[in-house]
């Protein structure tokens, strides 16, 4: 395979909401510094592409317009900034010594190396399995892969759905299956409570949708692909504590959490932490975004599971860290800023566990 | 059960305008219980009727005297949570403004049947107008919905009955 050299100043892993901010924001501070935007998938805009819902947050986040109308925005800005050159359908590979990062393109059939000052991982997260028999027949879907069929190519993945998990996710996917003419049978959800805002969860309810809290799946069964999925009630010990009900499904979705996607920093050497309330196994970081290697930041999912509101956030931050290490200009006002606007949103009760999580790290030392 | 547990707010939880400010005229409910990090209902209302104030997470409220009525925030809000209510003075009628981005589009003058927040049947309803605010969210109709007065508390989502929407 032939290989390209590519000169740049700025690499950025990852083109959804935190990489396309990281990009513009760092273009924006220090003009001249050249950039660049690796995206495995054919499109930018990461998960927003596939949000036809619109967004909380505020005017700042661009809150209140569908989650890919704002992609369309994050990337016109970028696309308008000649600094950014964007190489889609190319993954990054591996972070080596002296920060080389090594990424393959599909699009040109190469691979190509870059040598970037800093590099930025904005590499999102992936989708939770849930253990169950029958977790396996065809039918059963994770919730953001049976969003992307229905929103971003147009395929509903089945006619009669049960989601298991009533996080944001869970209920955000369950409307949206309604709006295009699925019929969701039920939601159900293994804690006590419904994990989600009130807000999606009302409006979801008012459909008719039961949700059924304290519950779970306990198999999924069909001769080739799923035909029912039984369900009960558990304890708070997750034991069963009661009979069964069986649904006639032919989808199951799994909107159980995800978790940051994290091996480009654990190979990349970065140091790595568990930390619980941001969805498992992150990288270390400060709050302008740096890792324990000095070369390497993170921003949005990978960081630790939140929200695209505050995805772009810390991606606004660690392009403005990176800038300001590279042009050896002062942008200290403008991070804070900026770190005082992600402390806003992560304000409230559902903030919470972000912050949580952000101070466990924070209380680690680098090494 | 609470709210968190059945996704159904219930009258504690709820305070809804009383019956004197509901016969005064289109009148705005915020259905929004949690200290969420949101505020479009408070940038985009024209006459800066509803305050979220300087911490993004706070409530929303709602201030009668500065409201024209005009249901921008109804399209607006990211949570389908606000809605707008009418009650005639004599009580013979009621109108609750819906939020809604469901096919097909519903119709003037078309009867409905009426669901709560749970969605169990209420009871019916026409549709009286149907309106877009297409410059702040494209793909949300604002609907509004004619009922008994007593059924006013309860209805907040409709369902057009099978057979009765001409393609
Ligand atoms: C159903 C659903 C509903 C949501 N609703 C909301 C909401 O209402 N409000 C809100 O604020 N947030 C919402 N979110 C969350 C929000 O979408 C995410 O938090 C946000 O997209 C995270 O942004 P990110 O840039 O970190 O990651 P992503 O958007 O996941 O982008 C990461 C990108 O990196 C690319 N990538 C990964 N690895 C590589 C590699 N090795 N090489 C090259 N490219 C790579 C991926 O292809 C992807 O495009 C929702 C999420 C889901 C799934
Ligand atoms: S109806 Fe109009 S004036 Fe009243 S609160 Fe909503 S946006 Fe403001
Ligand atoms: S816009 Fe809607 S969801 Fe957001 S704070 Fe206002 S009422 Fe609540």
């Amino acid at each position: 395979m032939a290989l390209k050299i590519n000169k740049c100043d700025i690499l950025i892993i990852g083109g959804g909401p935190a990489g396309l901010e990281a990009a513009y924001h760092a273009a924006k501070a220090a003009p001249g510094l050249k950039i660049s935007i690796v995206e495995e998938n054919f499109l930018l805009g990461g998960q927003l592409i596939k949000q036809t819902h619109s967004f909380f947050g505020s005017k700042n986040q661009f809150a209140g317009k569908r989650g890919f109308e704002i992609a369309e925005l994050l990337m016109d800005r970028v696309r308008k900034n000649p600094d950014i050159d964007i190489h889609l359908q190319t993954s990054a590979l591996g972070c080596y010594e002296g920060g080389i990062v090594a990424c393959e393109s599909m699009a040109e059939g190469c691979l190509k190396e870059f040598q970037p000052g800093r590099t930025i991982v904005a590499a999102g997260a992936r989708e939770n399995m849930a253990p169950f028999p029958g977790n396996d027949l065809p039918g059963v879907f994770g919730a953001g892969a049976a969003q992307t069929l229905m929103n971003v190519y147009g395929v509903l993945p089945g006619r009669k759905v049960v989601m298991l998990g009533a996080g944001n996710i869970g209920l955000i996917v369950s409307y949206q299956l309604m709006q295009a003419g699925a019929e969701v049978l039920a939601i159900i959800e293994g804690l006590p409570m419904i994990g989600g805002y009130h807000v999606h969860a009302a409006k979801i309810r008012r459909m008719g949708v039961p949700i059924l809290a304290s519950h779970t799946v306990v198999r999924a069964t069909g001769k080739s692909t799923l035909e029912e999925v039984e369900v009960a009630p558990i304890d708070k010990n997750w034991k069963i504590a009661g009979e069964s009900t069986v649904f006639q499904a032919d989808t199951l979705c799994l909107a159980v959490g995800l978790t940051p996607g994290t091996e480009l920093l654990e190979q990349s050497g970065c140091r790595m932490a568990f930390v619980k309330e941001l969805g498992g196994h992150v990288a270390w970081h400060n709050d302008r975004m740096e890792t324990s290697r000095p070369e390497i930041l993170v921003a949005g999912d990978v960081s630790g599971i939140e929200e695209a509101s505050t995805a772009m956030l810390e991606g606004k931050i660690a392009g403005l860290a990176a800038a300001e290490g590279l042009s050896g200009l002062d942008l200290s006002d403008e991070i804070s800023r900026a770190q005082q606007e992600l402390a806003g949103i992560r304000k409230g009760p559902y903030g919470e566990k972000a912050c949580l999580g952000k101070d466990k790290l924070c209380k680690l030392s680098v090494r | 059960m609470n709210y968190k547990q059945s996704g159904v707010l219930t009258g504690e939880e709820l305070r809804l305008p009383d019956n004197e400010t509901l016969c005064r005229g289109k009148t705005i409910i915020i259905e929004c219980v949690e200290n969420i990090p949101c505020d479009p209902c408070e940038t985009s209302c024209p006459k800066g009727a509803i305050t979220v104030g300087g911490n993004i997470c706070n409530l929303p409220k709602i201030d009668y005297t500065k409201c024209s009525g005009c249901g921008l925030c109804v399209a607006v809000c990211p949570g389908l949570a606000i809605f707008m209510a009418e009650k005639s003075p004599k009580g013979d009628w009621a109108e609750i403004t819906i939020p809604y981005e469901l096919l097909p589009h519903p119709k003037n003058g078309e009867r409905v049947i009426t669901m709560d927040r749970s969605g169990c049947d209420v009871g019916t309803g026409e549709i009286v107008r149907v309106t877009e605010f297409k410059k702040v969210q494209k793909s949300r109709l604002i609907v509004t919905v004619r009922i008994p007065a007593e059924d006013l508390n309860m209805v907040r989502h409709f369902r057009i009955a099978e057979g009765n929407h001409e393609q």
